[in-house]
């Protein structure tokens, strides 16, 4: 290595700072403030208190959750002994906030409540448990999403003793330089018979300023323009800071990226601020599948079709014809260049975002850890043919979940404010459970050595990170990028770095390539243009694999070949890991089942980084 | 008892119907409680509750109610409190589950405030942190500097660059490791950040290493490095005063699982309990 750094780590805060040593060059000490650790946590865990969560038998608290991802032992809501195999970095509990904590009150047969024949009937399921408690739990959601939730669940005085402590939780288990915590909840929009259009809500600020309101519930509105609105009112108010994650376009039937405003009027210039703003990410896998990418909509991309979940929305009602394309985010990016040209603001310019949605309390986006995301799919012999989510005609079954995922975020120190800054500048990436690291750079003066130096110094020196916009230089040259990947230690080996490029030509119509830039092994590109698979060393008896296979790391240096300066582009890299074993692999194993053929056993992990926007000069 | 043509059908009217019932049970009412009757009937709204009716309704909505608003939160207030009063007055808190269950949350919220209420000494929090060392132990910190070797290249190739790094630290050159986002110098970084950077277990390899001199190579999930530690600071116990907030959280935590079950303990000590069954009678 041409240039040495130097990892400093206080003792109380493990926030690292470059410092110069007497063989690095003066310019480095520039590089104080630049964030070098990627720091790992979930933005969308609910817990018992969730109305759903709840019905299917969690009893963990907000408390319960946060002591799980600091790596303290738990009793699962099924009275296992549960561990992660290391702490998180972050975390946050967002428990939905159409009726916080009413799920006590149901399961100990509050009378208010057990005048209402529904209510009284699911307190009868969730005694019963098993398959009972997950149909009631269906039917509760069918329910929320058709607006016949009784009234009872409606009271807010249910809620705001749950918001209150769920606040203070978050206090108590924020610690800086250690372990951060957020204040946050989720609005739960499930339009029109299940369309999944919910928004993790999460703010920057304490409990003096989120303390000073109440959630908003979907009891009063359903149109994420009020919500924008009443996060605008709540900054105003308090001056603190607030953002929202929208999740599940998979399941939101055609509504999620829809190009108009929710209630069918036509998208405005102030409508498309409000969403940039305040929507800076977006969740792109979580255990209910990943909205990332779908086969139909990216023909090319022999890696588009992994963990899907595209049979309907949360009630598996069909899609309407030609939904598919306003559900994910590698469309929407491209639709966002599109609108940009038209309204002159880009509403969909989200970075990425993973989380698991877990309703245990427990975040376990790891394959051989795998807690499921209901107390009824907790780890036993038949949880892998147990209806989780029941539709009218179908259902989806606990064998289709993912064990998945997590966010990295690059901030200078772990703090609650220096991850929130993070996130709202779309610093982030997003991977299906492991703690791959990803680093991405776009710019005009890069070159190939820079890989082999500070690379993260060259990259923040003469260019962006990921996330950030690059804007035209004057000189039509093409842009450059600086690509590095860094393996999970307790994972597998990576395969291969790619980018992935989406544009808008000069008829207004998108498009979308995938280039390899980095791969393990000594493996050429094939007459076909595709690079070989990198192997597969999973034994399907033991459920073990070997890391004789694939690259620790992986560091690679792209310039566009097709760049036209006039067109608008976004680029963001996805890594790939080897194939290793999936969750139901480890079961089939640990329980001694047999599946039939459609479960998948093998898989291959992935991460994405946040995209690099490339905007013409005008 | 007959009844006057006009006031039978007058009875038929519902909201009269609802007036007569309402006074009949009035007048059982008073029968039953003339105690009651005789109670303070001033119900006085100050400042300080208008406020509070006025922030809950600000909370909800993020603006103040208007004024009409306003006398409408009033008005149900002094409704709601002359109905407490009555229900009271009447009796009928008892065997409400709903009630009781409230009541039972409220007194168990009682002895978490409880634990939270006690404020610790620094000596009982001091005695805590030393009796769960492990909850509070920091890591042993190291300064070192690596030379890194991908595993991502051929067996040959490798061995032979292993074989050549190895000779090169020992006679004192310097031997460039392959690019990577690893730093080449580590100072005072904890055994958990090491962990979570190289795998687990990697930190524990430091430990056995002698200083100064160049070792290895050592084997990571990572790939191979050749280390020269200059630095191994053992963890330990540290003083109260850094790291109060968590103890004195942990100590709660304790402290209300302990106190809950101490409280219905010494409640059920209270009782005679007995429990019937067909099976023992």
């Amino acid at each position: 290595m041409s240039t040495h750094h130097t990892l400093c780590l206080a003792v109380l805060a493990s926030a690292l700072a470059l410092t110069a040593n007497a063989s690095s060059h003066s310019e480095m000490e520039s590089g104080t403030d630049y964030p070098r650790q990627a720091l790992f946590g979930d933005t969308h865990v609910h817990t018992g208190w969730s109305a759903d969560a709840g019905m299917d038998g969690a009893i963990t608290s907000p408390e319960d959750a946060y002591r799980f991802a600091l790596g303290q032992e738990v009793e699962s809501n099924s009275g296992l002994k549960a561990k992660l195999s290391r702490p998180f970095d972050w975390f946050m509990v967002t428990d939905h906030s159409d009726g916080m904590g009413t799920i006590n009150e149901i399961v100990a047969g509050n009378p208010e409540m057990m005048e209402n024949d529904i209510l009284k009937r699911f307190k009868a399921a969730i005694e019963e448990g098993g398959e009972a408690a997950a149909s009631a739990k269906s039917e509760l959601i069918r329910m929320q999403s058709n607006g016949e939730l009784p009234e009872e669940i409606m009271d807010p005085k249910w809620m705001k003793s749950a918001w209150e402590k769920t606040i203070e939780a978050a206090e108590k288990y924020n610690e800086p330089g250690q372990f951060s915590t957020f204040i946050a909840y989720e609005w739960t929009v499930n339009s029109d018979g299940g369309d999944n259009l919910h928004r993790n809500v999460i703010f920057r600020d304490g409990a003096d300023k989120a303390g000073q309101v109440l959630p908003l519930t979907t009891f009063v509105t359903q149109d994420s323009y009020k919500l924008w609105q009443w996060m605008a009112e709540y900054e105003k108010k308090t001056g603190g800071q607030v953002l929202a994650i929208p999740h599940n376009g998979n399941m939101s039937n055609g509504r999620m990226f829809e190009l108009q405003q929710f209630d069918g009027s036509a998208m405005t210039k102030e409508w498309a601020e409000m969403r940039a703003k305040y929507e800076p990410l977006y969740e792109l896998t979580q255990i209910k599948g990943q909205s990332e990418s779908h086969p139909s909509l990216s023909p090319n991309d022999e890696f588009a079709d992994w963990d899907l979940w595209d049979r309907g929305n949360l009630i598996l009602k069909p899609k309407p014809e030609g939904a598919i394309q306003y559900e994910y985010w590698r469309e929407a990016l491209k639709n966002g260049l599109r609108i940009k040209e038209e309204l002159g603001v880009n509403p969909f310019q989200q970075g990425a975002n993973a989380a698991t949605d877990t309703h245990t309390g427990l975040s376990t986006p790891d394959e051989d850890n795998f807690y499921g995301k209901f107390k009824t799919v907790e780890p036993r012999a038949e949880r892998w043919d147990f209806p989780l989510l029941e539709g009218i005609d179908s259902n989806y079954m606990g064998w289709e979940q993912a064990a998945s995922g997590v966010m990295g975020v690059w901030a200078t120190e772990n703090t609650r404010e220096a991850i929130w800054d993070a996130m709202a500048r779309k610093e982030t990436f997003a991977t299906s459970g492991p703690r791959m690291e990803v680093r991405f750079f776009g710019g005009f003066d890069y070159s190939e050595e820079d890989l082999t130096g500070d690379l993260v110094a060259a990259g923040y020196d003469k260019g962006v990170p990921m996330g950030a916009n690059l804007s035209a230089n004057g000189n039509n040259k093409a842009p450059t990028f600086l690509i590095a990947a860094k393996k999970d230690p307790e994972s597998g080996n990576l395969d291969r770095a790619q980018v992935i490029k989406g544009w808008v030509d000069d008829s207004g119509e998108t498009h979308e390539k995938v280039f390899d830039v980095v791969w393990s092994g000594e493996r050429k590109i094939g007459d076909d243009g595709k690079l070989p698979a990198v192997g597969n060393t999973v034994n399907m008896e033991t459920a073990e694999y070997s890391n004789s296979i694939g690259a620790a790391e992986l560091m690679g240096y792209f310039t566009d070949p097709s760049f036209d300066p006039d067109q608008p582009a976004f680029y963001y890299v996805r890594v790939l890991e080897i194939p290793t074993p999936r969750w139901t692999l480890y079961d089939k194993v640990r329980f001694d089942v047999s599946m039939p053929d459609e479960v998948p056993l093998v898989h291959q992990e992935r991460a994405f980084s946040s995209p690099i926007w490339y905007t013409p000069e005008d | 008892m007959a009844m006057p043509h006009r006031l039978t059908t007058l009875a038929k009217e519902p909201l009269i119907q609802i007036l007569l019932i309402g006074a009949l049970l009035f007048a059982l009412y008073s029968a039953l409680n003339p105690q009651a009757m005789q109670d303070d009937k001033r119900i006085l709204v100050d400042q300080g509750q208008i406020n509070s009716l006025e922030q809950q309704f600000a909370r909800a909505w993020q603006r103040k109610p208007t004024e009409e608003e306003l006398q409408g939160l009033i008005e149900n207030f002094v409704i709601e409190e002359i109905y407490y009063r009555e229900a009271l007055a009447l009796g009928i808190d008892k065997n409400d589950p709903v009630i009781r269950r409230r009541l039972r949350q409220k007194m168990e919220i009682y002895t978490d405030n409880l634990a939270n209420a006690l404020a610790p000494s620094d000596e009982q929090l001091t005695e805590y942190l030393e009796q769960h060392p492990d909850k509070f132990r920091t890591d042993d910190h190291y300064s070192f500097r690596q030379v890194y070797l991908s595993i991502d290249q051929p067996q040959p190739e490798l061995r032979k660059r292993v074989a050549e790094a190895e000779r090169a630290l020992a006679e004192g050159e310097s031997v460039s490791g392959d690019p990577s986002l690893l730093p080449t110098e580590f100072e005072n970084v904890s055994g958990r950040m090491l962990d979570k950077t190289f795998g687990q277990g990697f930190a524990l390899q430091l430990e056995g290493l002698g200083k100064k001199a160049w070792q290895g190579p050592i084997r990571s999930s990572m790939g191979i490095h050749f280390i020269r530690l200059e630095e191994h600071t053992p963890g330990g116990l540290p003083e109260l005063a850094s790291i109060r907030g968590k103890v004195e959280r942990e100590w709660r935590f304790d402290r209300a699982q302990a106190l809950d079950a101490s409280f219905r303990e010494g409640l059920l000590a209270n009782y005679d309990i007995t429990v019937v069954t067909d099976k023992n009678q």
